[in-house]
């Protein structure tokens, strides 16, 4: 077991799970004296019906005294004091999230202030400026990859400035996070392989990165194994409602694992391609995985080759010698993203030079490599990365990962 | 009725390793604190137990005051203790050590929050404590495994509530040298029954089994080396930090306080529900009992309910181990290692702790008169089956569903 010199370990959050899940968030809600919560969610998550399915569970407890779905993509300051505005009005008492990474963090500014009675949300921001309880919070996630409704983060633009604002405080816990079935199950197969891919992204570099920890570890051993066993059978078969909790579940665990370690290269690049070719965060996740792992093999060989027991299961981990694991759960992830690309009819994406935007033009242009590879420098998810990685090596691994190559690992400058 | 939801919450933020205590004075002031005071053992405090914590807070701000208990927790020392608190200007209590000191530390908590008398209520007439002042622990060795739970014992009655267990864990080596074999064995073992079983009923709550794989693995494995020969490294080593045992005392109590995580989930197992109807005729305490049930139930549970235990092993095993070994042989290999720790501590702590029941000072005639009401408690349990594992554990034999009732139906009914 790897034990840091220091570490921390924090999840507040009460974590509820189950196919009906939805129906105890009143009983919640009550034992923490609420009577009056607010809905916050975005158009698309109501277009497709799971606002609905909350509001039916709510319904006979304690109905939603005001639905918010006008959540942008990227959350801003002023929607965060328009909703706040209309939670103070109708005299809410608490916040449902229900929806994605841009709708937790409104959710969290609109809790910041209507609990501080605040004039800005500006005042807020940064680390630890937070000392007390804020108002009840309940997190419904409908995907099963970000994590976020166990994150102690929230970020959100003012575009009055044209800067992003963070605000870190583990007051901005979630009180409750509920994973319910019901949420993903109309999720289409492609879209349920990319975001679970990158749960097991955040789980499996939460193991393999410098600030790894024996609990972090413990929660991204339990995430990888719950995708490796049910992502698959999900995808093949999407309405296999324990299949759909199973992930859930797993993109909670790994959320627990990333946010008490951190990530590393893998998310760097990704964030990187996402910002310069606009490429969704799960699909660059996939496809990257293999590659940092790769990358990092010298270093962080010995922890990658652990995770073959729980990617591969007992058979090829028992007949792979010890110092061949590390490749061999390289491999085994290739062969889950082709898998994947078989079971989704070739939607989901294998390398970059097969991603396609809207219009089925190519999404990623070589030429746009060194660029994404300048960005990713300047990522802080690099810090815990065991290799240091420079521009050179951070384009090679691009051209490989954008050609479907394999890495050449002789090419790696060694630190 | 159960409807499948699972639910889990471990509200504590744990902070292990070196220098741990550091942060604790910048951690607190994340909840407000300026001024802290600190509950320990009287022996502790004159020992100068209390220096790397001193140490710690030297230029953070925060300066703590000091109490120092010499006397069995009672509530009339929980109201002795809120008047220097509240006389004193305190915002916020630190746990110094383990059991009682943390039980009246928790209380403090509650009444610091509201008043000697809302506490006084709360244990009288039952009910969740939700209002708490900000509560941190450091742990010594001196802990018995329950003390992230979210209840504090006083008198003999518990108090229940998330908010009871600590806002903060601060985990440091410098802390963890007072040690008793006896104590960190019970431990061990009460924190192996609460991880473990949750097993018994197959469908383990998988949002908890992280916390439990933690906490099982680091008893197997980590500790019988803190147990034997503690003293092996030389003073000058340990003093440099080159005794590795240092890692071994921060990563096995760390695992104690995870373990707390587990305890509301314990509580409702067969294993503990039967511990705490066993624990007033015992000699030993709730959580050695429940260790020493563990293996029949699960037994039990596997061989005549057919529940699946087959994961149990990796919660106990090597992963070598796991996968040598067929499927539908790991719950047996599991429920054999189980069975083995537990030999081992008997024989570590020279035949202190029990191996069965009947080594727990429990009379034969005396457990059998409590079957109806252990049965009467175990929901979904038939009288038979209580009997049938009360009987394997009482006499360390595997639970054999054909035995026939050792009493009449009519008794027995």
């Amino acid at each position: 077991m790897y034990n840091p010199g220091y570490y921390e370990f924090f999840c507040g959050v009460k974590t509820v799970a189950g196919h009906t899940a939805l129906e105890r968030i009143p009983a919640l809600l009550k034992e923490m004296g609420a009577e009056k919560p607010m809905i916050i969610t975005d158009k698309g998550v109501v277009a497709v019906g799971l606002v609905d399915i909350v509001e039916a569970a709510l319904a006979s407890g304690m109905p939603a005294v005001a639905v918010e779905d006008d959540v942008p993509v990227d959350s801003d300051v002023e929607t965060v004091h328009r909703i706040a505005a209309v939670y103070l009005k109708k005299g809410c008492d608490a916040l449902i999230a229900v929806g994605g990474g841009s709708v937790m963090d409104t959710a969290k500014g609109v809790n910041i202030v209507v609990s501080e009675e605040a004039d800005s949300l500006l005042d807020f921001s940064g680390a630890g400026v937070l000392k007390r309880r804020l108002k009840p919070l309940v997190a419904v996630p409908t995907t099963a990859g970000t994590g976020s409704e166990v994150t102690q983060a929230a970020v959100i633009a003012d575009p009055s400035v044209n800067r992003k604002l963070l605000f870190v405080s583990h007051f901005l816990l979630p009180n409750i996070a509920v994973l319910d079935s019901r949420m993903t199950l109309t999720l289409p197969p492609h879209l349920t392989a990319a975001t679970a891919m990158d749960a097991l992204t955040h789980a499996v570099e939460a193991y393999t990165c410098l600030s790894k920890n024996p609990i972090s570890d413990a929660f991204a051993m339990e995430a990888i194994s719950m995708i490796s066993r049910n992502l698959l059978s999900v995808v093949q078969q999407p309405d296999d409602r324990d299949g759909r909790l199973a992930l859930a579940t797993a993109a909670n665990l790994a959320g627990i694992a990333f946010s008490n370690s951190t990530v590393g290269m893998v998310h760097a690049l990704g964030h990187s391609v996402g910002a310069v070719s606009h490429v969704p965060h799960g699909t660059c996740m996939s496809i990257l995985l293999p590659y940092g792992l790769e990358y990092n093999m010298h270093k962080s060989g010995p922890w990658t080759g652990e995770l073959l027991y729980p990617i591969a299961g007992e058979a090829i981990y028992a007949a792979t010698p010890k110092e061949k694991r590390a490749e061999k759960t390289v491999a085994c992830i290739r062969a889950f993203n082709q898998a994947l690309f078989d079971a989704t009819g070739g939607l989901h994406s294998r390398f970059f030079r097969e991603v396609t935007d809207r219009d089925g033009r190519s999404a990623v242009s070589r030429e746009q490599l060194p660029d994404i590879a300048r960005t990713a420098l300047g990522d802080g998810s690099i810090f815990y990365n065991p290799e240091e990685m420079d521009v050179e090596d951070a384009l090679m691994v691009m051209e490989a990962a954008w050609a479907g190559d394999p890495l050449d690992r002789s090419l790696v400058k060694t630190g | 009725m159960d409807t499948g939801v699972k639910q889990f919450v471990f509200p504590s933020k744990i902070g292990a390793g070196s220098k741990a205590l550091e942060h604790l004075p910048f951690d607190l002031g994340g909840f407000g604190a300026v001024r802290p005071m600190v509950v320990c053992t009287a022996d502790l405090d004159k020992e100068g137990g209390l220096k790397p914590l001193e140490d710690a807070f030297k230029g953070s701000g925060l300066t703590f005051g000091i109490y120092g208990m010499d006397e069995e927790p009672s509530l009339e020392i929980v109201r002795e203790v809120w008047t220097h608190y509240n006389d004193g200007g305190f915002d916020a209590v630190i746990a110094v050590g383990g059991g009682s000191v943390v039980d009246v530390a928790k209380c403090l908590t509650v009444a610091a929050a509201g008043s000697p008398d809302a506490l006084r209520t709360l244990l009288s007439e039952g009910g969740t404590a939700d209002n708490t002042a900000p509560f941190a622990w450091v742990p010594t060795l001196e802990l018995t495994g329950r003390e992230a739970a979210p209840e504090a014992c006083l008198g003999g009655q518990i108090l229940h509530g998330t908010a009871l267990s600590p806002n903060l864990v601060a985990v440091d080596a410098r802390m963890l040298s007072a040690r008793g074999a006896r104590g960190l064995a019970e431990a061990g073992l009460g924190a192996l029954a609460s991880a473990l079983c949750l097993y018994e009923a197959g469908n383990v709550n998988p949002l908890a089994l992280p916390y439990a794989r933690l906490a099982a693995r680091q008893v197997m494995n980590g500790l019988e080396p803190l147990l034997s020969a503690p003293e092996e490294k030389g003073l000058l080593s340990r003093w440099f930090g080159m005794g590795e045992k240092r890692e071994e005392e921060v990563a096995f109590a760390t695992a104690m306080a995870v373990n707390g995580s587990l305890r509301q989930e314990a509580r409702k197992s067969l294993t503990f529900v039967l511990a705490e109807v066993l624990a007033p005729v015992s000699r030993c305490s709730r959580e050695v009992l429940a260790a020493v049930l563990l293996p029949s139930v699960l037994e039990y549970a596997h061989r005549v309910r057919g529940e699946d235990l087959s994961d149990m092993l990796s919660a106990v095993g090597d992963l070598d181990l796991l996968c040598a070994t067929p499927v539908q042989q790991r719950a047996e290999a599991a429920l054999a290692l189980v069975r083995e720790k537990i030999n081992g501590l008997w024989l570590l702590t020279e035949a202190e702790l029990p191996r069965t029941l009947a080594e727990a000072g429990i009379e034969r005639e005396t457990l059998l008169g409590l079957c109806d009401e252990a049965s009467g408690m175990a929901e979904g349990w038939q009288c038979h089956e209580v009997e049938t594992l009360l009987l394997a554990a009482y006499n360390g034999t595997r639970p054999d569903p054909r035995n026939q009732s050792t009493r009449s139906p009519q008794e027995a009914s």
